[in-house]
């Protein structure tokens, strides 16, 4: 199963991806509506970065009054149809990382999609802090560095 | 209140990559392809001038603080009290990666499942008293189970030795 991904090492919450995201789906510059936000705790200059992880077992499909949110069981894809969501934003509120976004001006509840396939933010990231890839491959690598920093190693050599 | 802190021991100057570890923790574990709890990794370092392999499997550390427990939204990860483990509750895990994402050492694993899971320490084997399926199967002897304490007095006792023989040798001091 391929998810976005945030390196949380690389990540430094500039936002460009968030604008991105807003101006490829609404078609304007609209960062609160980007279906990747950017959370930042300026008193601990920490940043965190939530996009939809296309949960195993989705606590937002539990939510759901209408029965709008479905599972693809092949790709692992969450998806919703908008034509039964009201913006209740009662996944919102279940969610763990808050990754649905409220559209208020059409009233609908948005996720991140993965641009079908071909992720938009990903290019723009200019600290290639955000993947999207296999699980196994995001573990494999985090071992490697970590392996790296256990030797001493010099970082480019390795990744 | 904790008693004793079990955890796995790794030798890094003994491991020689045969990987044995990562297969019979497959086996013991029943994995398909896909999630691997032990993975040996490979690095290319400079010591003096010489460019050389080192390795070091990875299995979980069992951390004191660990990081995964803070970031479960859904409480499924647990350190058990009574020896330290750090485990994963199945039925409560919804599958959201952020124990993968906290995890320093990218220890968290997800099957066919999508559900999380982990290095258990062989629970089943160390309740007949025998030591993990990796610490058994290591040709090396680099992986050593046990209590922080019967890791560290063993480390030293091979750390004794080692230097005793150098000493004999004249190749230190």
């Amino acid at each position: 199963m391929r998810v976005l991904s945030i390196d949380r090492e690389k990540c430094t919450g500039c936002g460009i991806c968030q604008v991105v995201c807003s101006l490829t789906k609404t078609g304007a510059v609209q960062p609160s509506l980007g279906r990747i936000q950017v959370h930042r705790d300026k008193r601990n200059l920490l940043q965190m970065v939530s996009v939809c992880q296309h949960c195993a077992e989705p606590a937002c499909q539990t939510a759901c009054l209408m029965e709008g949110i479905g599972k693809d069981f092949t790709s692992g894809e969450i998806f919703r149809d908008l034509s039964k969501c009201f913006g209740c934003g009662a996944c919102t509120v279940f969610c763990p990382i808050s990754a649905p976004i409220i559209d208020l001006k059409q009233g609908v509840v948005v996720t991140c999609d993965l641009c079908d396939g071909d992720p938009t933010c990903i290019k723009v990231c200019p600290h290639g802090a955000i993947r999207y890839g296999e699980l196994i491959d995001a573990s494999i690598d985090k071992r490697n560095r970590y392996g790296a920093r256990f030797f001493g190693a010099q970082q480019e050599g390795v990744e | 209140m904790k008693r004793k802190q079990m955890t796995l021991y790794v030798d890094t100057s003994r491991c020689m990559n045969c990987r044995a570890c990562e297969v019979v923790c497959k086996m013991e574990h029943d994995l398909p392809a896909g999630p691997r709890y032990n993975m040996v990794v490979e690095i290319e370092v400079t010591r003096q001038g010489v460019d050389k392999c080192e390795f070091l499997p990875t299995p979980c550390m069992h951390c004191g603080d660990a990081p995964c427990i803070k970031s479960c939204p859904t409480g499924a990860i647990y350190k058990r009290p009574e020896d330290g483990v750090v485990l994963v509750d199945q039925g409560k895990c919804i599958g959201c990666r952020e124990c993968l994402w906290a995890c320093p050492f990218g220890v968290p694993q997800f099957g066919s499942s999508g559900l999380m899971e982990k290095c258990d320490l062989c629970q089943h084997l160390l309740e007949e008293g025998e030591v993990t399926a990796c610490a058994r199967a290591c040709p090396a002897e680099a992986i050593t189970v046990g209590t922080v304490e019967e890791i560290s007095a063993k480390v030293r006792e091979r750390y004794g030795k080692t230097s005793r023989q150098k000493y004999a040798d004249g190749t230190q001091f």
